[in-house]
């Protein structure tokens, strides 16, 4: 029977053989999907047409200028 | 919608993805439930961990009080209270605006709402059973997992639910591009679960012995912060304070360079809080390397904030989500500077086993962190319930006490700290241990004074997020922060979206 710190050892050994394996499936999956690529574009993902870039999107309660002050 | 969806076919390999990309709006309002469930969880706890925090403050320079009550005995109350913010409080509101962000971030609706429900529901019950273990005596006297034994497994396989969810809903992203903010959010979900479990193993079930135990205990009790906590606030900043501005974060480079230092060089720094004790000596300087390697993504981090909010003060000032983000970003920025410094073993000798560590704790924990978390709420409840806030006033009372309580926290509990560490290292200056005792006190009582205040914070946030809940929205109220009427956001069909008033319409106007 396994002694106790063999117990904890074994998981901690089990859980990085995962997590190292996890890691490398991650690694492969962001070479093939080129993460670096566009940094512009990316960085502009969070704006839309309903949110756009230029427009700020919150104020406080009944503080906030008329629709058409929002923009910067 | 994420309802039909079964998750069968959510798991299955060969799964098609829909091809097109959800509205905003359809998103946020299929966050609804289990942001709201984790939300006012969240709350409950704040409330329960603040009023906690009060007695053990209390308690600190005034021992008799409540002391007839086992229950209420120190020692079970500060680890309750310590418990009921990191594990209620602050994980909670870390679930739901990670919901939400992932939600918004991935172009989806949110799928599988009924795993979080059942995770959310688990979650709390485990809260519950752990703070009641606590109260009762149960608890492992180990720093940051002081919930009975019983309790870990509820929060793991809670917790299993909420990865396997995140990992789904990445799968099934429609966004083009994978946000800095969703690398955060990606990193944290898998560092949660990887601390927690071996922190389980190795610290509760199947405790080590000697200088491993300190050393996984602070491993785990630092890296919560690092790897749970501040992934999850840089996340929600990143995506805030861009946002709310209606601007790109400074430089989309800088922010690679930010994530991949952080994620290189934080496991390591928890050693630091070992320095000088029984541990050798080589892993201590690995320790201090790691947490001056630090400086490195702090300062990228800070650029990318600061520099993105230059020229923009104004607007920050009129935004409630701003204020307590960029309070949160200023202050991560300090925390972490402060951190890398105490890590040094000339400065370090002088604050540990002092009250200088608390005062450093609670400017991570709350001046950062949880500052964000309130801020990303003011953006995030709008949203999900198409209502506004209903005062300003308790809005301005919930940032002006939370900002100066915690503030006033931090710098006075720190100058408490540096003397007692300087009476502490002169013994022959100060032979009285329980003299220098004495002279915390007027520190400590100070420390309850800025409680109160940050309690009064909390009372006015869950005030104003109690009558917002009840409040009967206005049919005709078109609030700033939604750019059209509820009841046009209510509605997610092509037709309805065409009749909306379109914000680039105002903004081509405009310009």
């Amino acid at each position: 029977m396994l002694s106790t710190l063999s117990w904890s050892m074994a998981f901690v050994i089990i859980a990085g053989v995962c997590l190292g394996a996890w890691v490398v499936v991650a690694i492969v999956w962001s070479v093939r999907h080129r993460p670096f690529r566009d940094m512009d574009r990316q960085a502009r993902v969070i704006f839309d047409d309903l949110e756009p870039e230029g427009t700020r999107t919150d104020f406080f309660p009944k503080k906030g200028p008329p629709p058409s002050e929002y923009l910067l | 919608m994420s309802r039909h969806e079964s998750l069968a076919s959510s798991l299955d390999p060969r799964a098609s993805i829909p091809p097109e990309r959800a509205e905003l709006h359809v998103i946020d309002r299929s966050t609804r439930g289990p942001a709201l469930l984790f939300i006012l969880a969240g709350v409950f706890w704040l409330m329960v961990g603040t009023l906690l925090a009060l007695v053990a403050s209390w308690k600190m320079h005034n021992p008799e009080m409540l002391s007839t009550a086992e229950w209420l005995t120190f020692g079970r109350v500060r680890p309750a209270h310590m418990n009921a913010v990191v594990y209620g409080w602050s994980t909670n509101a870390a679930f739901a605006v990670s919901f939400w962000l992932m939600a918004r971030l991935c172009r989806t609706p949110l799928r599988h709402a009924g795993m979080l429900y059942v995770s959310g529901t688990m979650w709390n019950i485990g809260v519950l059973i752990g703070l009641v273990g606590i109260l009762r005596g149960d608890g492992v006297p180990v720093e940051w997992l002081e919930f009975p034994a019983y309790v870990g497994p509820i929060l793991f396989v809670s917790y299993a639910l909420i990865g396997t969810w995140g990992v789904i809903m990445f799968r099934f992203r429609r966004s083009e591009y994978t946000y800095v903010s969703q690398w955060f959010l990606l990193a944290a979900l898998f560092w949660f679960p990887w601390l927690y479990s071996i922190a389980q193993i190795m610290l509760v079930f199947r405790p080590t012995v000697g200088v491993v135990q300190a050393l996984t205990n602070w491993w785990f009790a630092h890296n919560i912060l690092g790897l749970w906590f501040t992934p999850t606030g840089l996340a929600a900043a990143y995506y805030f304070i861009p946002k709310v501005l209606g601007k790109p974060i400074h430089s989309y480079h800088l922010s690679v360079v930010g994530f991949w230092s952080f994620a290189f060089f934080y496991n390591w720094a928890g050693v630091h809080h070992l320095i000088g004790g029984p541990v050798p000596v080589w892993v201590q300087t690995a320790g201090i390397v790691a947490s001056l390697l630090m400086v490195i993504p702090v300062v990228v981090t800070a650029v990318n904030h600061h520099f993105t909010v230059v020229g923009s003060f104004r607007q920050v000032w009129a935004s409630p989500t701003l204020r307590f983000i960029v309070f949160g970003a200023v202050n991560y920025t300090l925390v972490s500077l402060t951190g890398s410094l105490m890590s040094l073993r000339s400065v370090n000798v002088l604050f540990h086993f002092t009250h200088g560590t608390p005062a450093h704790s609670h400017h991570g924990m709350y001046a950062f962190f949880t500052m964000i978390m309130f801020g990303s709420m003011y953006f995030i409840l709008p949203r999900i319930l198409l209502k506004e806030w209903p005062s300003a006033s308790l809005i301005s009372i919930h940032f002006w006490t939370t900002s100066v309580g915690i503030m006033f926290y931090v710098i006075e509990l720190s100058i408490g700290g540096m003397i007692q560490g300087i009476e502490l290292n002169n013994p022959a200056k100060y032979p009285d241990f329980i003299a220098i005792v004495r002279d915390t006190v007027p520190y400590l009582f100070m420390r309850s004074i800025a409680g109160i205040l940050i309690f009064v914070g909390h009372i006015a946030f869950a005030v104003n997020l109690t009558w917002m809940l009840f409040r009967r929205p206005s049919g005709s109220e078109t609030t700033p922060t939604m750019f059209a009427t509820p009841r046009a956001m209510t509605v997610p069909t092509p037709s309805a979206l065409a009749g909306m008033p379109s914000p680039g319409d105002s903004t081509a106007q405009a310009r």
